[in-house]
């Protein structure tokens, strides 16, 4: 009964500490995903226009980087802007305004990529940069 | 005719050649003229016959016109005519060339009738006297070997054009190529309609990525400046000052 026991502690245990190890691993990529995901899930919306630019090394046709850019209306913006300042956490983030242009900048830092976020948006129109290059290995 | 022959002649014609150049051209230039007309008797030697008189006479008349015609081009031209008169003149030389090409690829005999009539300026009447042949078949001789050279030229040019075109379309399909393996996998969707055609969306291939190029530019001085301000504020000692300093470049 007793060692019935001691193994149901260690089983919740090791559960436990897997669910812990398996969120220190999704959170921050979720968190690097969030505008990315919402990218995807707007270019497909109609008013909206999407570009996606992967750029290869012609001879190995290795992927050196990868350019999203959504435009959409001015007033769709908004929910990019809250996802930009929930992210600024993730990365240097810098905030500009200049002659009615919103600009924000979110730089993050991964081993083997840089990925560079930019929101530019006015009244009318918004435009939301994803700019993912791969390092250099030294 | 023989060398010897040839320099007697020479010697007896000069200074009438000399004379009919000077009133054409002052000093110099009739010399040289007179020396370019020299030269070209050597050349011709074997097919001419004493006495050089009348030969010699149209050589000089057409060296000498010759030159005046290229001197007054030079005098009355500005620049952006110079530019564009220099520029026809490469390409009439390189025609020249081509045509000197096909012409040194004739029979000798050919090539005689073809330089004294069409280069030199003599009629049928002084061929025929120079070379012993009726002025009748000259002039059918001549206008065979014009019509061979115009074929030959026309071929050659075609030749030229083609390969021309094979170069460009060879470049640009290479071009194209580099381009597919390079932005393989791009797309644009505009109102929810995908398009992955490479050709149609090229230019928004383009202006993505110059696009791209100045956020990265832009991203990587904004990284210099704040590399340098952590420097900066490490660099300080005083706690307080940091700080103040800190809320300084924040602000």
């Amino acid at each position: 009964m007793i060692e019935d026991k001691n193994d149901m502690r260690n089983n919740i245990r090791k559960t436990v500490t897997l669910l812990i190890l398996l969120l220190m691993v999704v959170i921050p990529g979720r968190a690097q995903n969030r505008i990315d995901r919402m990218v995807e899930d707007y270019s497909t919306v109609g008013t909206s226009s999407f570009t996606s630019v992967v750029e290869r090394d012609p001879k190995t046709r290795q992927v050196k980087k990868v350019v999203k850019v959504l435009t959409l209306p001015g007033h769709q913006t908004s929910q990019f802007h809250d996802a930009f300042l929930k992210e600024k956490a993730t990365g240097t983030f810098t905030e500009q305004q200049q002659s009615g242009m919103q600009t924000l900048t979110l730089t993050c830092e991964k081993p083997q990529q840089v990925r560079i976020y930019m929101l530019r948006r006015n009244n009318a129109i918004g435009k939301i940069t994803i700019i993912v290059k791969r390092k250099n290995k030294e | 005719m023989t060398q010897e022959e040839l320099r007697n002649e020479v010697l007896r014609v000069r200074p009438k050649m000399v004379a009919q150049a000077h009133r054409y051209l002052p000093g110099m230039e009739a010399e040289d003229i007179v020396q370019d007309a020299l030269l070209k008797m050597c050349l011709l030697r074997q097919q001419l016959r004493a006495p050089i008189d009348t030969f010699a006479s149209v050589l000089v008349r057409n060296l000498s016109l010759n030159y005046l015609r290229k001197m007054q081009k030079r005098d009355t031209t500005t620049d952006i005519d110079t530019l564009v008169n220099e520029l026809t003149e490469e390409i009439e030389e390189a025609e020249t060339e081509q045509l000197m090409r096909i012409v040194e690829s004739l029979p000798p005999r050919q090539q005689t009738i073809i330089r004294l009539h069409d280069m030199e300026g003599m009629n049928y009447r002084e061929i025929s006297l120079l070379t012993g042949m009726p002025e009748t078949a000259l002039r059918k001789s001549v206008s065979r070997i014009r019509l061979n050279i115009r074929l030959k030229y026309i071929a050659a040019i075609s030749a030229a054009v083609a390969l021309l075109i094979i170069g460009v379309t060879s470049y640009r399909a290479y071009r194209w190529d580099q381009f597919c393996r390079k932005y393989e996998g791009s797309y644009v969707v505009i109102d929810g309609q995908r398009n992955d055609n490479l050709r149609q969306i090229r230019s928004q291939i383009k202006e993505t990525l110059a696009s791209a190029n100045d956020i990265e530019a832009s991203a990587n001085s904004r990284q210099i400046v704040d590399d340098a301000e952590k420097e900066l504020l490490n660099s300080i000692t005083d706690e307080a000052e940091r700080s103040r300093l800190e809320n300084l470049l924040n602000d």
